[in-house]
């Protein structure tokens, strides 16, 4: 039994709250299953498909989208490829339905209508009053104890389930073990369909949950990296399942529903069917695959040209995120002396940082607990500030006092109502590191950021590091905007840290003694890309010597051309006319600040590959603003350690907001977060929509969708390594994890060696694109 | 010249209407920028309606009272439609969304700058069944067209009863132009001030008829604005209106006190323990409809006046941010010692007392200052009772200048804008008046900490649920569920 826990454990993708929502790959608990392996197992879980209706890939096909080149590229085999077209004048069989759970099976029959979706608001709200964070008054008195414990001692007092016309139900729940364990064994033993095993039976009946065993997921992730262990799920499970027994037993095991539950037939198993629909969506995106791995092959000449570059004015680091590229590419052709590099925003600095408003936010991956501690501003004065917005929040919204605050305070808010726009905010202070943070400790994370950044030869007397935050006002997902390897934040605080790291004198001296010395010429400026103007803001200008004014007025200048230049491709994409730019800003700036504004922009919508190699290898091509663009030169990674890190971090990132965009334009009802103008937070960590059930994951149908059209298409993320193709393998052997999605099919692979491009079809088995 | 004054208020309301109809109509040719602009020149109107007589051709009748919420919904009105220009962009039914709130936002106007029976009583069951269809606009939603149904049978209820009240006046009266029967109140018959007291109970959503309004988070944030800004006060506003009649019954007003201030612990209540955004909000709206009933029946019609604009504002502004809350400082209950709320009650009290015995104590609005001072004092109570807050004595400063302004706003306007009455509130409302607070303050400091824990920690379960209101009323309306319910 506990064994089948940890399989619904692995299979639930987690779901972080909102304040550092992050992009999640929901099947990336399937990872370990090949595509249409999973698809199935999916599929018999959900209900939901993995890949575009058949319908989809016909118009595709018929419309020369797809070309007969593109089907040879899916698939080798004439044989298979007559089975794939043969396909599409057949539609594929009927996939048999089944109950989402007992209730579902029962309600109207056995069990009042409706039953299921008053369960699974009740077991919500639950979470919500439990897991609460700083949203609600009134606390939930049982918050100390364990959600299952918790649950039950509610229920002591809660009737709502017996006013809704579940007679006896608490009791029912009374008289259940104790331990969630226990519950789940006996769930187990009195529910599940004989045909069933039990690990479908228990996917099926916590899919209506997903969204909250997701942030359980969350939150035992989170205490995993901090190396403790905590086991929230398996309460949930015990919840849902006594649930399930009780209604079992108020239906009464003998009747007719009950008789039809049990006699469930098995799960299907995997049909030639997903395996024809899983090669159609690679033919799908085999053109744009090798529409770009012809452009990167051939971009020898421009690679050529780059002798400028070896000694270059300005070094400029940007972060890898899909939209830093057209703003590179502007740069470099506007200021032809600038260098651009391309590294995950939180430029090798993992900061836990802080300030008055919020004590938690780990600014990095997360895939990482960050073990540098850092904070802005005065946190006493702020405090007090804070202390204030505290009271006033409290005087309207406190029972007591609300009345009289309507008289007083109500009217105050006709300047917001009339204005609807959000205030921007104060000038950030600039951060600084914790004390208990050592010099030495500070110039290892700057060595080894330099390293992993490929700042290890000559540099530019500046050298920019350049992360990017957003603009949106009102916007629950505003932190799926932000840079998603600060952690869900703006990365200006790691750029600030990071740069003063690298200014600091005696930093500079340690990384010299360590071989990596930085030219007394060579100053590092922080920079924040706004994604929603395209604005750069530079941090700390005033810190700058003398000597770099002329430098800085330079670069200033060019950054001002590139982002206009970026900003009118960017307002092509946002349905904006074309305007003379200084305009454009202001309307892209009141887009941002604006409450009512649903699509603030497009953010990593389109993404669809990731490229790692010098900038050399994709300088002067457009790519659109769909690329991520990782720098990595393989000569000088003789062990593969930088190629490691690159497959196990950037990789995997990118695959996972990748595969969210997938899912939430696949299916937004089962995989997206529903409509934006429907939500309301929960408990400060997601939102429901509407009135209310569980948490929803994925993106809202707003981030994909322009109202006409999907904005992005399906398209798994295309992976293209500069780097001979046996040291690829070689790494890939070494980390599993990005070999199992590459090896499934997840994610594609194309190795660029000595100017022509390889796919990789297998473990070893590459052939030229 | 003059007869063009009399123009304004239809122009206001017609305006609306055909910028409503023109959008049902034709909604490929209208140009969405067009409702927000028609709804600002509405506000324009209404406001122009000042130059006028108060008395309109007997059918309108544009004193302080109407122009000064009319103004308020035409505002909010043009907020709203200016929010749905972005919020709603690519969504099929925007122009009809946009369309049908012009229409509700006309019928509105009509009611409130109404000066005929007849009038109101059309522009009370336009408003009425205006929303139904705003509500039910997108039918995919079963939960949606269940409840827009629930309240639905509510409002058709509380038509009939105004529909009677209004014809039993007529028939007092001979007349049904609203000022003639407001200048000889005593000649309405009980019956019907009951049944207008009973019609406004039911559309201000005071418990249990509020069940519908915590649950019509399916439709999008402005819709929600404007019904908690612009169509649940009708009620509040219908008894301010005939406040000297409601006076000739004082057992009327007694039981909306009543009503009304159990509505308001209710809510208040309620409101605590909710974890959702929007829902919290619906039960602010019930609480504070409910103050609103309570202070209509304890005859403090200004106060109620000023309260009603003041919530209309607020709320509407709240449901258009309810994205920030994730945002929000937090919310959560600090533990207060029981002898920082004496200080504070003590230091809040006196100019609060101050300024009750300077002017009429026996006025329900002056007292109505004491009631401030209570919720004042849980403010600088709970400020200074958090780690680095604030002390006692600038919490209590603080207290006496907001006491101060409540006081002037109150005074200064909100009595200027309602007719006079003779009624006095027994005493026992009067109590109840102080009572009310006190008891949720005491419930307030008491959340945190280990007193009454069993007791808490049941009404803490009850309350998460609404006490089981909507639950049990569902069941008992479930006939009007879309059938068969789609199943997910």
């Amino acid at each position: 039994m506990n064994d089948t826990l940890q399989t619904l454990r692995k299979r639930t993708a987690p779901l972080w709250p909102l304040k550092k929502f992050v992009a999640v790959n929901p099947f990336t608990g399937y990872r370990d299953l090949p595509f249409a392996s999973a698809a199935a197992r999916i599929a018999a879980t959900t209900g939901a498909s993995l890949t575009q209706p058949v319908d989809f890939y016909r118009r595709a096909y018929e419309s020369g989208h797809i070309t007969a080149d593109d089907l040879q590229c899916a698939a080798e085999d004439p044989a298979i490829r007559e089975k794939m077209v043969a396909l599409l004048r057949r539609n594929p069989r009927e996939r048999a339905t089944f109950p989402a759970s007992f209730a579902a099976h029962a309600e109207g029959v056995a069990l009042p209508d409706d039953t299921e979706r008053f369960v699974v608001r009740q077991i919500a709200l639950v979470c919500a009053t439990h897991y609460d964070r700083n949203q609600t008054a009134w606390t939930s008195p049982w918050k100390t104890l364990p959600l299952y414990a918790a649950w039950r001692e509610r229920l002591r007092h809660d009737r709502n389930a017996e006013a809704f016309g579940l007679p006896g139900f608490a009791k029912r729940i009374a008289a259940l073990p104790e331990s969630p364990e226990d519950t789940v064994k006996v769930g187990l033993e009195r529910l599940k369909p004989a045909a069933l095993d039990d690990e479908t039976f228990l996917l099926r009946e916590m899919r209506a949950l997903a969204g909250w065993s997701g942030y359980l997921r969350h939150l035992e992730h989170e205490a995993s990296l901090r190396g403790e262990e905590r086991n929230e799920l398996e309460n949930l499970v015990a919840i849902r399942l006594a649930c399930e027994v009780a209604l079992l037993e108020i239906a009464g095991p003998a009747t007719p529903a009950a008789k039809t539950w049990f006699a469930q037939p098995a799960p299907a198993a995997q049909s030639e069917d997903d395996e024809l629909l899983a090669l159609w969506q690679t033919a799908y995106e085999a053109g744009y695959i090798r529409g770009l791995a012809g452009s990167l092959a051939r971009n020898k000449s421009a690679a050529a040209k780059t002798g400028a570059l070896e000694s270059p004015a300005v070094d400029a680091v940007f972060c890898i995120d899909v939209r830093s590229e057209p703003l590179r590419r502007h740069l470099e052709t506007g200021l032809p002396s600038t260098r651009t590099h391309g590294f995950a925003g939180f430029f090798g600095f993992p900061v836990a940082h802080r300030d008055a408003g919020d004590a938690d936010q780990p600014r990095c991956p997360v895939l990482l607990a960050p073990p540098l501690p850092a904070h802005s501003g005065n946190l006493g004065r702020d405090t007090a500030k804070a202390h204030g917005a505290q009271a006033w929040a409290a005087f309207q919204n406190s029972a007591a006092s609300c009345f009289s605050f309507m008289e007083v305070g109500g009217p105050l808010a006709a300047f917001s109502l009339l204005g609807q726009r959000k205030r921007p905010d104060a000038k950030a202070p600039a951060p600084a590191w914790d004390k208990t943070i050592s010099l030495e400790t500070q110039a290892a994370t700057a060595a080894g950021a330099l390293i992993n950044m490929g700042l290890t030869g000559p540099l530019g007397r500046i050298v920019l590091l350049c992360g990017h935050g957003a603009l949106s006002a009102n916007n629950p997902h505003a932190a799926s905007l932000e840079c998603g390897a600060c952690g869900g934040h703006a990365g200006d605080v790691n750029a600030r840290l990071a740069a003063d790291t690298f200014n600091d004198p005696e930093v500079r001296k340690i990384l010299a003694g360590r071989g990596l010395p930085i030219p007394e010429s060579t100053r590092f400026l922080a920079a924040l890309h706004i994604t929603q103007t395209d604005e750069v803001k530079l941090y700390d200008t005033d810190k700058l010597p003398a000597t770099h004014s002329g430098d800085l007025a330079t670069l200033r200048e060019a950054l001002d051309r590139a982002s206009a230049r970026t900003r009118a491709e960017r307002a092509i994409r946002l349905g904006v006319p074309a305007m003379d730019d200084a305009k454009l800003l202001k309307r892209l700036e009141k887009r941002g600040t604006d409450r009512s504004e649903v699509r603030p922009e497009w953010a990593l919508a389109g993404n669809a590959a990731l490229i790692a190699a010098p900038r050399s290898r994709t300088l002067g091509l457009d790519l659109a603003g769909r690329t991520f663009l990782q720098d990595y030169d393989h000569r000088a990674d003789p062990d593969g350690a930088i190629l490691r890190l690159i497959l196990s971090a950037p990789v995997v990132v990118a695959s996972w907001i990748n595969l969210q965009y997938y899912a939430s334009t696949l299916n937004p009802a089962v995989w997206g977060s529903g409509d934006k103008t429907l939500h309301q937070i929960v408990a400060g960590i997601g939102v429901v929509e509407g009135n209310g059930g569980d948490l929803r994951t994925g993106l809202p149908i707003q981030s994909v969708h322009d109202g006409k059209d999907f904005v992005h298409e399906t398209r798994r993320l295309a992976v293209y390594i500069e780097a001979p193709r046996a040291k690829i393998d070689a790494e890939l052997a070494a980390c599993p994890d990005p070999e199992k999605l590459f090896a499934n099919g997840w994610l594609h692979l194309v190795a660029i060696e000595s100017d022509t491009a390889y796919r990789r079809l297998g473990k070893g088995v590459w052939k030229p694109v | 010249m003059n007869q063009l004054l009399h123009l304004f208020p239809v122009l206001a309301a017609g305006s609306l209407a055909g910028a409503g109809l023109f959008g049902k109509v034709m909604p490929q040719r209208v140009p969405r920028r067009f409702f927000p602009n028609i709804a600002g020149l509405a506000a324009l109107f209404v406001v122009l309606s000042v130059a006028g007589p108060s008395v309109h051709s007997g059918l309108w009748l544009t004193d302080g009272l109407s122009l000064t919420v009319a103004t308020t919904v035409a505002l909010i009105t043009a907020a709203v439609l200016r929010f749905c220009l972005r919020h709603l962009h690519g969504d099929a039914a925007q122009t009809d969304l946009m369309a049908q709130v012009s229409l509700v936002s006309c019928s509105v106007l009509v009611f409130l700058l109404s000066g005929h029976l007849a009038l109101t009583w059309v522009s009370w069951v336009a408003a009425g069944l205006l929303v139904h269809s705003l509500l039910t606009l997108d039918r995919s939603r079963p939960d949606a067209v269940f409840i827009a149904r629930k309240k639905f049978l509510f409002g058709r209820i509380s038509d009939v009863l105004l529909g009677v009240a209004f014809v039993l006046m007529y028939r007092a009266h001979g007349s049904a132009e609203v000022a003639e029967i407001l200048a000889t109140p005593g000649k309405t018959p009980a019956s019907a001030v009951a049944l207008i007291a009973f019609a406004a109970v039911i559309r201000s959503a005071q418990a249990p008829f509020h069940t519908w309004l915590p649950e019509t988070m399916e439709a999008p944030a402005p819709v929600s604005a404007l019904m908690h800004a612009g169509i649940v006060n009708a009620g509040g506003f219908l008894v301010i209106r005939f406040a000297p009649v409601m006076a000739t019954y004082p057992a009327a007003l007694h039981a909306l006190a009543v009503t009304g201030g159990l509505t308001a612990i209710y809510g208040a209540v309620c409101m605590t323990a909710q974890p959702e955004a929007k829902r919290t909000l619906a039960y602010s709206t019930v609480a504070q409809m409910g103050f609103l009933i309570f202070t209509c029946g304890i005859g403090a019609f200004g106060a109620a006046t000023i309260h009603l604009v003041a919530h209309a504002i607020y709320k509407a502004d709240a449901f258009l941010r309810a994205g920030e809350a994730g945002r929000a400082p937090s919310r959560a209950a600090v533990k207060i010692p029981v002898t920082r709320v004496f200080g504070g009650l003590i230091l809040a009290g006196i100019p609060a007392l101050l300024i009750v015995m300077r002017y009429k104590p026996d006025s329900a609005d002056t007292l109505l200052i004491l009631v401030s001072a209570i919720a004042l004092a849980y403010g600088a109570a709970r400020s200074s009772s958090s780690p680095d807050g604030f002390g006692l004595l600038p919490g209590a400063l603080a207290t006496g200048l907001l006491l101060t302004a409540s006081w002037a706003v109150l005074h200064g306007f909100g009595a200027a804008l309602v007719a006079k009455t003779d009624y006095t509130p027994p005493p026992g409302l009067l109590i109840a008046l102080g009572g009310i607070p006190l008891l949720l303050l005491t419930f307030q400091t008491t959340l945190v900490g280990r007193r009454f824990a069993g007791f808490k920690a049941a009404l803490n379960a009850h309350a998460l649920h609404g006490f089981y209101l909507s639950t049990v009323i569902s069941k008992r309306l479930s006939w009007l569920a879309p059938k068969p319910f789609p199943k997910r």
